[in-house]
């Protein structure tokens, strides 16, 4: 188990360093040092003089990727994609370009994200298996045909349609919760509120559908017609046999997001101004911050290859017949 | 005596308007085994399903009444339906592999019916469950509680199938084709424990099954169904020994048998389930079908109880004599089928075909030490830690005209095999020659070449063409690649030409292979592989998964094409009927290893092996009195552990020490009769 979990950990590395190729190539092709000086400079202040003094604090005033001024081995070391991408895999990941430290940032912010991004995964996954629980306990009836209806109707409509009608319905019209915002120690629990409900009602339709796919597969399957023949009654069958069989395929989608809760959420972060590393990756983008959006996209990398892992691990803890001896 | 079951006049509807089940009654009593027999689409596993009423969603019984116990289930809440189901009724299932729940221990399967049913919870249940699997001949039980059931093998998940079935002490347990997917020995093993078990508890048993073979070894009443009615019913004697209806004795007489010539074929195929019959439903398949056949329904005919059949031949017969009843309306040749020992006719054993016309017995394929392993990698760096030999040294020789078998149980290489030789897998060592050329390391221009020469006939009709390809593509695609015809119209003139041989219309050339029923697939198959004019053919299983009677159908078509092409087979199979029908030379092999090899009749009618003798007796036939039964123990040893020695020595009646430390040398036994072991049965 160990040897398998180090050699998956060994397979990460070159994908991560692929990732920060390709984002350093996506925003370099787009962008260039004089343009992000610019950006952050403001018009009015913008001089030669004043672009070159901004690259070289920065040190955006280096080559790209190679540098042919420089000796030996300086000539790779020596370059903005060393200094600001490879160096992140020593954990270093720089400054911002507001000349705010990115790791100590990182930290505050991972806070506030887990806090909506938590609940919302936890209740999400709840009422999307009971409802499709429920949908397959009632298979074939109206209840089911109404529940799927209501699944695609769900899932047809925008998130955005639930954040800004919630905000208006809720916060703006009957002045339950604020309309966005953060605040200190139980105070949270306010803010968190609407966008919790949100996000999960915004995702229950799709995965309740899907859910209900899975259970009904593994409802057609011989092992339950046995457990039928048993006398066993449809809940116990429900229960006892079909949850956890059905649980292998959901794990695949569901245990891989996990870690990226740490993430947050772009959008819902965005718009109820909540300080979350969510919110923090919209804002470098629009800011053209290279810095923080290599070290988003490298953590955010490193996340998900730890999810895929944690998705391999979990299905040797509910199917017995996977092991590692691969 | 009251029955413990009594079915009358049954009916199941399925969404569709399909109607599986329509009008069957029988009646089953305490301590008698009921066997439901017939092909494919009969209804018959409807009907047990229907009797549990676990049909699938949608599906219900339109009519009839079920009796158990003088307790009518149709009237049953569906909560006391549930008492019934695992308590006095219970019910095992054909697929043992996909049967049981994959991610629960078996002991806690076991339990949860125990729990259901009165039985004992806790401790006491556990020690329960162990009793019952004990009692299914599991050894070590206690630990096996724990086990998941991708750790048993087929047989004993079989056997945790049927301990469940005990659990809740039922009075009447229906078997839906127990032993179908297990192997020959496996299958021998769960249904002596069936017997067993019935006799023990004086349980009363619906058993279903296609094979007639079963039925004659475990029923005492044999109830055979067509199209969704039981069309005859006897007792086992009477009903093997002169079978009634046209439909029971042409499924008697397409079971393949040794040296017969060509085999009895029912035409055509079970009719749909959704359409309304007038008159008999058989009549349309029937060789002695009367106009009155296809306007009249007939009616049962012979005592209730007794030997009673539903076809209008018996109008005006007593059934009283039934031999002079089977001879009366049958055609001359069919009479003396129904001898004394029982249909089958005594023909002297045809004469293999010994005028050698041009080509015959050349040798097409010779074989020598043909090794597959598979490497077993492990840790960090994967290095190999082992292999495992699928194929560990076999030696064969194939002639053009002729048959080899390669027979075995299920895991002991004799697909590997089949597909090295053709290097659809890399061998591992030994040598291939085709036509005198060793196919180690040609070219892959040359490979291709003399693929021509030689193809392979897959198992599964349904898996093995590709569903999204025309039929007409299928075949012509093989030509095509290999150059053979040049031009479209000449290739579509092939193409015809090969489905007319294979007895298919050449119009069904733009079909998809979803259109045609399994044997006809077969036949496609067939023609695809004939399409590049081979010499030699590599038969996997070519109809194991088929009906009887299409079976016989498909055995014909081999048989005829060997004589019009001398093509050389080899025959992969564990079907030792079919293999002792069609094949000249036979191979056993037992894990990766050839034990006894030489010419069928040799071979199969006087087995020197234990293995081979074993194997023999463990298939079940309709002949009275066939051969002695022998059980062996235990399954067969993964090939990643063979035992040293001899591999069969752990399973083996004659083993002695020395089979456990030394591999027999090969030794001939003159006539091409070989064969590998320390301790041979005298000839």
């Amino acid at each position: 188990m160990l040897a398998y979990i180090l050699r998956r950990l060994l397979h990460a590395l070159p994908i991560l360093i692929g990732v920060n190729l390709i984002t350093f190539a996506l925003f370099f092709v787009v962008n260039t040092p004089d343009d992000m000086a610019r950006m952050q400079l403001g018009i009015k202040r913008v001089t030669p003089e004043a672009i070159a003094r901004w690259k070289a604090e920065r040190g955006y005033d280096r080559p790209l990727i190679w540098n042919e001024k420089a000796e030996g081995l300086g000539k790779a070391t020596n370059t903005i994609f060393f200094a600001k991408s490879v160096r992140m895999f020593a954990g270093d990941f720089g400054r911002a370009d507001d000349g705010r430290d990115i790791a100590r940032e990182i930290r505050m912010r991972m806070g506030p994200s887990l806090a909506i991004a938590l609940p919302v995964f936890l209740l999400g996954l709840y009422a999307s298996v009971s409802f499709a629980l429920l949908l397959v306990f009632f298979r074939g009836t109206v209840l089911d045909f109404w529940g799927v209806a209501a699944c695609v109707a769900l899932m047809s409509i925008s998130s955005l349609f639930y954040i800004i009608g919630g905000q208006f319905l809720v916060s703006k019209l009957w002045h339950l919760v604020p309309i966005s915002g953060y605040g200190e120690g139980l105070d949270v629990a306010r803010f968190l509120a609407l966008p919790v409900i949100i996000s999960v009602l915004a995702g229950l339709g799709s995965s309740a559908r899907w859910y209900r796919t899975i259970f009904l597969e593994e409802i057609g399957k011989d092992y339950v017609r046995t457990a039928r023949a048993k006398g066993l009654s449809e809940l116990a069958v429900l229960f006892g046999h079909v949850l956890r069989n059905a649980m292998i395929p959901i794990l695949t989608g569901v245990v891989v997001v996990i870690p990226l809760l740490f993430m947050g959420s772009l959008i819902t972060e965005s718009f109820f101004g909540i300080p979350g590393l969510g919110s923090y990756t919209i804002d470098a983008i629009n800011a053209q911050d290279f810095a923080v959006v290599k070290a988003m996209v490298f953590i955010g990398s490193m996340l998900y290859i730890v999810g895929l892992l944690l998705t391999d691990i979990s299905y040797t803890l509910v199917d017995p017949r996977v092991r590692f001896e691969r | 005596m009251t029955a413990l079951l009594e079915v009358s006049d049954l009916k199941v509807e399925l969404p569709g308007g399909l109607r599986p089940v329509d009008g069957v009654s029988l009646a089953v009593g305490a301590g008698e085994t009921y066997a439901l027999v017939g092909e494919s689409g009969c209804g018959k596993s409807m009907t047990a399903l229907a009797l549990m009423r676990l049909l699938p969603e949608g599906g219900g019984i339109a009519g009839g009444q079920v009796l158990l116990s003088g307790q009518d289930l149709r009237a049953l809440t569906e909560a006391d339906m549930r008492r019934v189901r695992g308590g006095a009724m219970a019910m095992i299932f054909q697929e043992p592999a996909t049967s049981l729940n994959p991610v629960m221990p078996v002991g806690r399967q076991i339990m949860e019916a125990l729990a259901r049913h009165g039985g004992p919870g806790g401790a006491a249940g556990r020690a329960r469950a162990a009793a019952l699997l004990a009692a299914v001949g599991i050894p070590d039980a206690e630990a096996r509680l724990d086990e998941f059931p991708f750790r048993l093998s087929g047989g004993m998940k079989q056997r945790v199938m049927i301990a469940m079935a005990l659990a809740g002490e039922p009075g009447l347990l229906v078997a839906d084709e127990p032993t179908t997917a297990l192997d020959v020995t496996i299958q021998a093993q769960v249904l002596e424990l069936l017997a067993r078990i019935q006799r023990e508890r004086g349980m009363g048993m619906l058993l279903i099954t296609h094979d007639l073979g079963v039925v004659a070894n475990m029923a005492s009443r044999v109830g055979v169904m067509y199209a969704g009615q039981v069309v005859e019913e006897g007792g086992r004697e009477t009903f093997f020994q002169a079978p009634l209806h046209p439909y029971s004795r042409r499924l008697i007489s397409a079971l393949p048998r040794p040296g017969a010539g060509r085999l009895e074929t029912i035409p055509g195929t079970v009719p749909p389930l959704g359409r309304a019959f007038s008159g008999c439903r058989f009549s349309e398949r029937c060789l002695e079908a009367m106009p009155r056949c296809q306007t009249e329904e007939p009616a049962w005919h012979g005592p209730e109880g007794g030997h009673r059949v539903r076809c209008h031949l018996y109008m005006s017969v007593p059934l009283a004599c039934p031999t002079s009843v089977v001879d009366a309306p049958s055609p001359p040749d069919r009479g003396e089928r129904v001898g004394v020992r029982g249909i089958f006719p005594s023909h002297p054993p045809s004469p293999l075909p010994s005028p050698r016309t041009r080509g015959e017995g050349d040798t097409l394929l010779a074989v020598r030490d043909l090794q597959v392993h598979f490497p077993v990698r492990k840790g960090l760096l994967r290095r190999q830690v082992g292999q495992v030999k699928a194929v560990d040294g076999i030696s064969l020789t194939v002639q053009a005209g002729r048959t080899l078998a390669l027979v075995g149980e299920s895991g002991c290489g004799k697909t590997t095999a089949g597909k090295a030789m053709l290097r659809l897998i890399e061998p591992t060592g030994g040598q291939v020659l085709f036509a005198g050329e060793d196919l180690a390391g040609l070219s892959g221009g040359r490979m291709r070449a003399l693929r021509a020469g030689m193809q392979m006939i897959f198992q599964d009709p349904y898996g093995s063409l590709d569903p999204r390809m025309r039929v007409g593509d299928i075949i012509a695609e093989g030509i095509s690649a290999l150059g053979l015809e040049a031009g479209r119209e000449a290739r579509e003139r092939r193409v015809a030409g090969l489905l007319a041989d294979v007895g298919l219309s050449p119009e069904m050339v733009g079909r998809y292979p979803h259109e045609f029923s399994g044997g006809q697939r077969q036949r496609i198959a067939i023609a695809r592989a004939l399409a590049v004019q081979p010499r030699l053919l590599v038969c996997d299983e070519p109809t194991s998964a088929l009906d009887v009677s299409v079976q016989a159908q498909i055995l014909n078509l081999v048989r005829e094409l060997q004589d019009r092409f001398k093509l050389g087979y080899l025959f992969i199979s564990h079907n030792l009927a079919v293999v002792e029908y069609l094949a000249h030379e036979v191979a056993v092999m037992y894990l990766g290893r050839v034990v006894e090899t030489g010419p069928v009749r040799d071979v199969l009618s006087r087995p020197r092996h234990p293995y081979t003798k074993a194997l023999l007796s463990a298939v079940p036939t309709v002949e009275p009195g066939g051969r002695p039964r022998i059980i062996l123990k235990g399954d067969m040893p993964s090939p990643m552990a063979p035992p040293p020695g001899c591999h069969f020595h752990p399973r083996c009646p004659r083993a002695r020490p020395l089979c456990a430390e030394r591999f027999p040398e090969e030794t001939a036994l003159g006539q091409g009769h070989k064969l590998a072991c320390h301790f041979p049965i005298s000839g």
